[in-house]
């Protein structure tokens, strides 16, 4: 009788074992954001018995290539994240599943409309994002300080317009015999990050309507690159790495820095480091638009659908996007309303300071070879900064690239 | 005579120690803090242990090293076991094609690797070889290098030895085994040496067939974990590199003799 | 009887050589020949290769950037092939002089060669950066401007110049050493007997008997240098601006990240035919010094 017991037992967790559907997920997350990641996962499979969810790292770097030859070859992963911008790229190729009838209603008239939409590619829904995350201004409280930067109550003198920026940074930087005013990366950050932020504010469009295709407006182009280059010729600006950007600002030898969200995750916890953070600043006339991008998760399309597997890996891509309060924590902004109005999320340091550039984010433009032109963006940044391309020559070659790709 | 002994010896050192400095400094880095290393100091202000526990706590550094150790090592063995026998073939055996097939086994020379990435990538592929060391390991077989090495050696060895042992009886797999083999040594050594250096420092191809951090070999892993991770630079990294390098240099240190060898056997 | 030891003897030569020529015909052969036939192929890895000729051929031709990465690859070649020349071959008379610490001394010279390209490479970056590496702390000790390398289109090429030269010069110190502990001391007794001083020694014995080891040496670093990629990749991923793009990082780029697979394989064949007139030499210079070795 015993023995039956056991056996019987055996078979009831053998059956559970093969109940159980495995999703694997691919990411590129590391450090504090690979541990959230990491912890969340660990967090639903314990909510969920019957899903295992099994992480792989891939390299930041190298995901999307990965990624691309392994939907070729008929064995993606179950589920992938995949930058908002990127979306077009493969979902055009037919590389994705639709998950219109995956994801709740609920939870997508929760999200933040205009993100929503990017979501989609010809009218499905490709992606479930679980955040947005823009370029923003850091600044270094005690070196203005210590410059004089300060208004009547003593309170630092946060820039409003570039102008201002660029007089403070000027002043920061001669007064305190510092390298630079704004430390910042030379290549995605300037040339396609703050690029788009400027670009916007000049009243700049990327994306045809019409067309639905890339279109840039040479004159502003121009007007951009022109005003990137002066960042350096200036001085107030120099070209440098991500790294050494990040060390200046926060071993106080740069007044201004401009990065990402993402690094709220590390630079809270610094000791010695004073700052503050807020919206980039604005052309006179213009809302101080910005560049953002989307964390998203993916179901990439295999040779064969397994409903069953996709259900599943739809119920944890939907459990994250509702749990990203947690996932705020390494920075990024929420884009489910719900969310963004948690108290756990505003009780978060320094949120509330940031929360609202939300609203000037502007996405990269829904089109396929976006992939291929931001990289070209990097490296006409680069050639503009480093003096190596006048602004006239930079405008003409990058609207010229984006005719090529699309046209390849 | 013996002054400008003396001189020279102190100038070689001299040299010798600027040299290193990349080295030492790589060392001492990985005992500072942020902050010494961000103010340019050689010794640290405090020795920060702290960098070495952080990166073996947080980087998969000993999966990265027993993945290179395994395909290095794989690579080796498994070349030496092709390439013994057909060195031997062409160099030792009599047989209609031989011309054909030796200089056949010259043509990898031709053919570097990274000309035919894309179509051997997606062949690997195809073999489901991706993201597994064994899509390292068996691309690596057939090495020109290796056959070219080995069989001009044994083809300098004289008939006399080998005549000896087939009187004794010896089949052909004896007298490759147990005569030409053991004389050949030098040359096993120098293979050895040289395709477990290439297979240990190649970057291109494992970053090309590895996909997830766990079968990264320790080149791409330290690169990914550079690159990726905010939290740990420079002193961490440090720490990373003196790590990945100690196991190479004891055994450079061992093997130093036998390498210079097989080097000189190599220019030859 | 002796027929039939022959016949096996042949048999068996087959089986001996039969592993190393299946792998070689699938692992090197076959993908050449796909190689070959992908070049005038269009094809993104989704669907199928449509031809289109020499078509790859043509977009070559006028693609800037192709030019100008393989404009940076001679220029890699040419700033890194004679300094690794000349220096090992001066630090191999150096160790091989008269002096003391000799084995030491070859260890520490030959130390950077066994370290992974990573680690160097990372090292190195961070000697260059301007603000807080070793280098610009030097060059501020004597009273320079620290040089941004890696950021100043000028600059990043001869870093990773001076970083492959220091890890690969070891390998090149080794192989000198062994020329010159093959050169009969008696050579140079002789030229002493007759008067020769040290710089006709030099000019008249060293370098020409080493002159096998010379064109090793050259042919093997020009194959070698032709291939650069981890370096590149590592320091600056081809920038700034693209200054530091060699072809392999262009095919990299073109054939793993944009997946234009055809047109990568055609830059990737251009690249071959360049190293195919090195990798001849090399064959020849060692087919002709094994049979050298067997007079």
């Amino acid at each position: 009788m015993k023995r039956l017991l056991v056996v019987t037992l055996l078979l009831a967790f053998g059956l559970l074992a093969l109940a159980k559907t495995t999703i694997t997920v691919w990411t590129f997350f590391s450090g504090g954001e690979g541990f959230l990641v990491t912890e969340l996962i660990k967090r639903f499979n314990a909510e969920n018995p019957d899903i295992e969810v099994i992480e792989h790292i891939v390299e930041w770097g190298q995901l999307y290539n990965k990624l691309t030859t392994a939907i070729a070859a008929g064995d993606p992963p179950d589920v992938s994240v995949m930058h908002l911008a990127l979306l077009p790229d493969f979902a055009s190729r037919g590389a994705l599943t639709a998950l219109d009838n995956y994801i709740s209603k609920e939870t997508l008239q929760d999200y933040v409309p205009e993100i929503a939409a990017k979501a989609r590619y010809d009218g499905k829904l490709y992606a479930v994002p679980f955040d947005t995350h823009p370029l923003v201004l850091y600044y270094n409280k005690k070196l203005l300080k210590e410059a004089g930067l300060v208004d009547a109550k003593g309170e630092v003198l946060v820039p409003k317009t570039w102008d201002e920026l660029l007089s403070y940074a000027k002043q920061a930087k001669e007064k305190l015999g510092l390298e630079v005013g704004i430390s910042s990366e030379i290549g995605a950050m300037m040339g396609e990050r703050l690029f788009i932020a400027y670009y916007t504010q000049l009243g700049g469009q990327i994306y045809d309507e019409k067309t639905k295709t890339l279109k840039f407006d040479l004159e502003k182009v121009k007007k951009t690159y022109e005003f990137m280059s002066n960042l350096y010729t200036s001085g107030v600006m120099k070209p440098m790495t991500y790294d050494t950007a990040e060390s200046l600002f926060q071993n106080n030898q740069s007044p201004f820095h401009f990065n990402g969200v993402w690094v709220m995750a590390v630079y809270p916890t610094l000791e010695g480091l004073q700052f503050g953070v807020t919206n980039l600043p604005a052309i006179a006339g213009s809302k101080p638009y910005t560049w953002g991008d989307s964390h998203t998760w993916v179901i990439p399309k295999k040779p064969k659908d397994d409903p069953a597997k996709i259900a599943a890996a739809a119920k944890f891509i939907e459990w994250f996007a509702k749990n990203a309060a947690e996932w705020a924590k390494a920075g990024h902004l929420p884009v489910l309303k719900s969310v963004l109005n948690s108290e756990a999320f505003l009780g978060l340091p320094m949120r509330k300071d940031y929360a609202h550039v939300a609203e000037f984010v502007v996405p990269a433009p829904s089109v396929k070879g976006w992939l291929e032109v931001r990289i070209k963006m990097w490296e006409i940044g680069e050639a503009v900064i480093l003096g190596k391309m006048t602004p006239d020559a930079a405008a003409k070659e990058l609207v010229n690239f984006a005719k090529q790709v699309l046209e390849d | 005579m013996k002054f400008k002994r003396y001189l020279l010896t102190a100038f070689a050192l001299a040299l010798a120690l600027v040299y290193l400095i990349p080295l030492i400094w790589m060392t001492l880095a990985s005992f500072q803090s942020e902050k010494d290393i961000l103010a340019s100091k050689w010794i640290p202000s405090k020795w920060f242990v702290e960098n070495y526990k952080i990166i073996l706590q947080r980087a998969k550094l000993r999966t990265w090293f027993v993945n290179s150790l395994i395909s290095a090592t794989g690579a080796t063995v498994g070349i030496l076991l092709v390439c013994i026998p057909a060195a031997y073939a062409v160099s030792r055996m009599e047989f209609p094609g031989r011309k054909i097939l030796y200089l056949l086994s010259l043509t990898g020379f031709m053919i570097p690797t990274q000309a035919i990435a894309i179509p051997l990538y997606l062949l690997v592929r195809k073999f489901g070889l991706v993201n597994n060391l064994l899509g390292i390991i068996i691309p690596a077989l057939p090495s020109s290098m290796a056959v070219f090495i080995l069989s001009q050696f044994m083809k300098a060895i004289p008939l006399d030895y080998e005549e000896a042992a087939r009187l004794d009886g010896a089949s052909e797999l004896d007298v490759m085994l147990k005569v030409i083999l053991p004389m050949s040594l030098p040359a096993v050594v120098t293979v050895t040496v040289l395709h477990f250096t290439w297979t240990w420092n190649d970057f291109f191809w494992p970053l090309i067939v590895m996909t997830s951090d766990k079968m990264y070999t320790l080149p791409v892993g330290l690169v990914a974990l550079a690159a990726s991770d905010v939290n740990i630079r420079y002193g961490p990294i440090m720490a990373a590199n003196v790590l990945a390098s100690l196991p190479v240099i004891a055994v450079y240190i061992f093997l130093q003799r036998y390498l210079t060898r097989g080097v000189v056997l190599s220019l030859r | 009887m002796a027929v039939y030891r022959k016949k096996k003897h042949t048999l068996l030569a087959y089986l001996f050589f039969a592993p190393f020529l299946v792998l070689l015909l699938i692992f090197r052969l076959i993908p050449f020949f796909n190689s070959i036939r992908m070049i005038f192929y269009k094809w993104d890895i989704f669907g199928t290769p449509k031809y289109i000729g020499l078509g790859n051929f043509t977009r070559m031709m006028s693609d800037k950037v192709f030019w100008a990465s393989l404009w940076h690859t001679v220029y890699f070649v040419i700033l890194t092939v004679p300094p690794i020349v000349v220096l090992s071959f001066l630090i191999a008379l150096l160790i091989n002089s008269k002096i003391r610490f000799k084995d030491f001394l070859r260890s520490a010279f030959y130390l950077p060669y066994t370290l992974t390209i990573s680690v160097v490479c990372l090292t190195w970056t961070m000697l260059y950066n301007p603000y807080f590496g070793m280098i610009g702390k030097v060059m501020k000790f004597f009273g320079l401007k620290p040089i941004s390398w890696l950021t100043d289109p000028f600059w990043a090429m001869p870093a990773i110049v001076i970083t492959t030269v220091w890890w690969t010069i070891g390998f090149c110190i080794v192989l000198y050493l062994a020329g010159l502990q093959q050169i009969p001391a008696s050579y140079y007794e002789a030229a002493e007997l007759d008067g020769a001083n040290g710089f006709q020694k030099m000019f008249f014995i060293t370098i020409p008997l080493l002159k096998r080891v010379h064109v090793l040496v050259l042919v093997t670093q020009i194959i070698a240098s032709l291939q650069i990629f981890g370096q590149v990749y590592i320091m600056t991923a081809g920038g700034p601006a693209g200054r530091t793009r060699t072809l392999m990082q262009y095919i990299y780029e073109q054939g793993f990240r944009y997946f234009r697979m055809g047109y990568a394989q055609a830059m990737a064949f251009v690249l071959f035919l360049v190293m195919l007139v090195f990798a001849y030499l090399q064959l020849r210079l060692m087919i002709a010094s094994a049979k050298e070795e067997l007079v």
